[in-house]
């Protein structure tokens, strides 16, 4: 996907979204970094809003599932599923800003895995997120 | 087929009203809420097709921005009509749900500061605990 309604973000590449609600709120964008660490964005649109024109709480937790939910999938090698997720918004985010999630895993045990988000919108530190995923079936 | 009368239809379930006072909060949705009277309100959303994960299951950022809205009409009941918004917010997903679900919800403001209110809730699937949330919500323009 090029330019036109969503042009791509510099350095990053279409993120491909399978779970339909993520379609439905996206598109979103990664660097495909390897290893425990990558950068994923979106740019906030009308209809992320919440009154004021900020961005809704609702959307920052949704894309912070997703961003490091596709960094815990992909470290474990197992569809994970969220069991806990944590957002500290520290600023507000406006129509139109590229939000950048610099997300980290922390920790992966055999059952559980700790996942770090930290969101920027042009270097200022805009929300922080943490969060822990479950890997089905292990103990 | 969603029909008049059911959710996703082109009416609100019998007593409820779309929660539509934002733009993320109808095209996320739709997330109904009923007045109890007493300061009592009802909360319900129906997942659709378009709330899942591919596995079929509901996705976390849909229950997430359902927890986030009833905790945030919870908090307003408490602030003599001012905005606030919020700071802070912890979700524990403790069991999955469905498309279709009658997704329900129970919230109460733990603590009210002239500046922060204090808020935690519960989700239901059908009755059965999905949920639990807990978060800091800031009134605008205060100090």
């Amino acid at each position: 996907m090029s330019g036109g309604k969503h042009p791509l973000p510099s350095g990053y590449a279409p993120m491909t979204l399978r779970d339909p609600f993520e379609v439905h709120v996206g598109p979103m964008f990664t660097k495909n970094i390897e290893g425990p660490e990558n950068w994923y964005a979106f740019r906030v649109e009308a209809r992320h809003l919440n009154f004021g024109g900020v961005v809704h709480g609702g959307m920052m937790m949704t894309f912070a599932d997703a961003a490091l939910g596709n960094l815990a999938w992909r470290e474990s090698r197992a569809p994970c599923v969220t069991i806990s997720m944590n957002c500290a918004f520290q600023a507000a985010v406006h129509e139109g800003d590229l939000i950048e999630c610099h997300a980290r895993l922390m920790r992966k045990t055999r059952a559980i895995l700790f996942v770090n988000g930290d969101f920027y919108v042009n270097g200022r530190y805009v929300t922080a997120a943490r969060s822990l995923w479950k890997v089905p079936g292990a103990v | 087929m969603a029909s008049p009368g059911m959710p996703g239809g082109d009416l609100p379930p019998e007593g409820y009203e779309a929660i539509v006072d934002n733009a993320f909060n109808s095209y996320a949705g739709p997330f109904y809420r009923r007045d109890d009277g007493d300061g009592a309100l009802s909360f319900l959303f129906v997942p659709s097709e378009t709330h899942l994960n591919q596995d079929g299951s509901v996705h976390g950022g849909a229950l997430m921005t359902f927890a986030d809205v009833v905790l945030g009409n919870t908090v307003h009941q408490q602030t003599d009509g001012r905005r606030a918004t919020t700071v802070s917010i912890n979700t524990d997903l403790v069991a999955p749900a469905a498309k279709g679900d009658r997704i329900t919800a129970d919230a109460r403001v733990t603590r009210r500061t002239r500046s922060v209110l204090f808020v935690s809730g519960e989700l239901y699937a059908n009755g059965t605990l999905i949920m639990t949330a807990s978060g800091l919500w800031k009134i605008l323009g205060a100090p």
